[in-house]
């Protein structure tokens, strides 16, 4: 496959890919309650996940070592269980989510309970890892994402005013409810900063057997694809913040955030709402799965590969295999799927300096790195996001908790 | 690898005692007046609902008319018991 090729397959993977229900439902939130006020929360989210999955990519191209298996030969397998069940436990709980995303999809599409369609959602899901290739999950469900595209559509109809969006991108404090506000702020950065989005692309630059000459490739589409990623997201905070805010909505359950693509866009920006939170909570879904199978099999020296049939690499499917329905399990107890949703987010970014510091120290050793170890920038960049949004998260979270 | 005891440090501690006070410590007011945001929003988002009719099927419209009747008498049970003495 030419080189071009694979950089535009990589971007348009990285923007089909971006938006899931975790970004969405931060999104939103944000754009309903705040206005464009939290548009700099976003920006931060993906300058930073921009460096941690170039990172993770430069990593395997390198090292030829995933992220799991890096950390468990660097720092020895009783350090290593900590970020291993960190980003087991946040990435379970963003599975579970992402479940609830497909099932509600369902359920605003056909009127029937997402409790309804948990066993054949998980059972979908699984059969795509089982029957699947790296190259259908990977790439088949980011073209497919490719639908919420639909918000930028939207966002456009809605003109926006550049301006007071520009502004938003600033760094601003709260006019009214602060706790609201930095605990959303937490949120949206932990939906963009997902683990399981560096540690999925570190195992796929080993699965596609990526070696130094794809450094460049790895830095264009890290950087192009989340930007433009980010960018989808950045157009559902429009949509909420021009939608949804002037009317005095706060989005307290998923089922109102529909009528911020049925403003613009009519019946059809309500189907391609649904679309795009199926497909998109569906990608994400089959990668976290994934994620968690490789993360343990990486870890513990398993044999692994989604390119290998499952007999072949038996405890490597059987991770996926238990994770999908306990994921289904906790959305059919009747948990609230946007409350389980934010709460996550929130978690992934109270777990950051857990899962990112870690890898700082790896991309900073010249034993993995070689002469291509990490600059000041980038090191300077994720350590800030990570312990600033930690700090913030350690006070959000008990004031959400217990506030409201 | 770090071995030494594990210990939390004095500024954490008074850093995540300091938020579970003001937390706990939420006056009623601020919850008065998240619930009557939230009875606001719902009513805001019927609105919006019937100003999207054609927009969305009836089957969607019954299901934030369903999640509205949920949320609403837990958000004025909230107002109520704020705003008693």
């Amino acid at each position: 496959m030419s080189k071009l090729l694979e950089i535009a397959l990589g971007i348009v993977t990285g923007i089909g890919g971006f938006l899931e229900a975790g970004s969405l439902a931060t999104a939103a939130q944000a754009g309903a309650a705040f206005g464009y006020q939290l548009a700099w929360a976003l920006l931060l989210g993906v300058v930073c996940i921009a460096f941690l999955v170039e990172m993770a990519g430069r990593l395997a191209a390198v090292s030829r070592h995933t992220l799991p298996d890096a950390m468990r030969e660097r720092f020895g397998i009783a350090f290593f269980l900590v970020p291993l069940v960190t980003v087991a436990l946040v990435s379970f709980l963003v599975l579970a989510s992402e479940v609830g995303g497909v099932c509600l999809a369902l359920q605003f599409a056909s009127g029937v309970s997402l409790r309804w369609w948990t066993i054949p959602v998980v059972l979908l899901l699984w059969l795509f890892l089982w029957k699947g290739t790296f190259g259908l999950v990977e790439k088949g469900a980011s073209l497919l994402g490719l639908v919420t595209l639909a918000f930028v559509v939207g966002a456009v109809r809605l003109h926006p005013d550049p301006g007071k969006l520009a502004a938003g991108l600033l760094p601003s404090l709260p006019h009214q409810d602060p706790a609201s506000y930095w605990f959303m702020a937490v949120s949206i950065v932990g939906a963009s900063v997902s683990p399981y989005l560096f540690y999925f692309y570190s195992a796929g630059a080993i699965e596609d057997e990526w070696d130094e000459d794809y450094i460049p490739i790895n830095r264009i589409i890290a950087g192009l694809g989340m930007t433009f990623g980010g960018g989808v997201a950045v157009a559902v905070l429009v949509c909420a913040a021009l939608v949804l805010h002037p009317a005095g909505i706060q989005v307290d359950r998923y089922e109102q955030i529909p009528l911020l693509l049925a403003s613009p866009l009519g019946r059809a920006g309500f189907w391609l709402f649904v679309a795009s939170l199926g497909v998109a909570c569906f990608g994400a879904a089959l990668e976290i799965a994934l994620q968690l199978a490789y993360l343990a099999a990486q870890g513990f020296g398993w044999r692994w590969g989604e390119n290998l049939r499952p007999r072949e690499a038996s405890r490597f499917a059987l991770v996926y295999t238990v994770a999908l329905p306990l994921a289904g399990l906790l959305i059919a107890t009747g948990i609230d799927p946007l409350k389980l949703t934010v709460f996550s987010m929130a978690l992934t970014a109270l777990s950051l300096p857990v899962t990112v510091v870690p890898l700082l120290v790896l991309m900073n050793d010249p034993d993995y790195l070689r002469e291509r170890t990490n600059g000041w920038i980038s090191n300077t960049a994720v350590l800030a996001v990570s312990v600033v949004a930690c700090i913030v998260a350690l006070v959000a979270i008990p004031l959400e908790l217990f506030g409201s | 690898m770090h071995t030494g005891t594990r210990r939390i440090r004095p500024g954490g501690l008074l850093t995540i005692g300091a938020a579970l006070l003001m937390a706990c410590c939420r006056s009623a007011e601020a919850k008065a007046h998240d619930a009557a945001q939230q009875l606001r929003s719902w009513d805001a988002t019927e609105v919006l609902l019937g100003r999207l009719r054609a927009a969305v099927p009836e089957q969607f419209a019954a299901q934030i008319r369903r999640a509205a009747a949920e949320a609403r008498p837990r958000a004025e049970a909230q107002l109520r018991e704020a705003l008693s003495p």
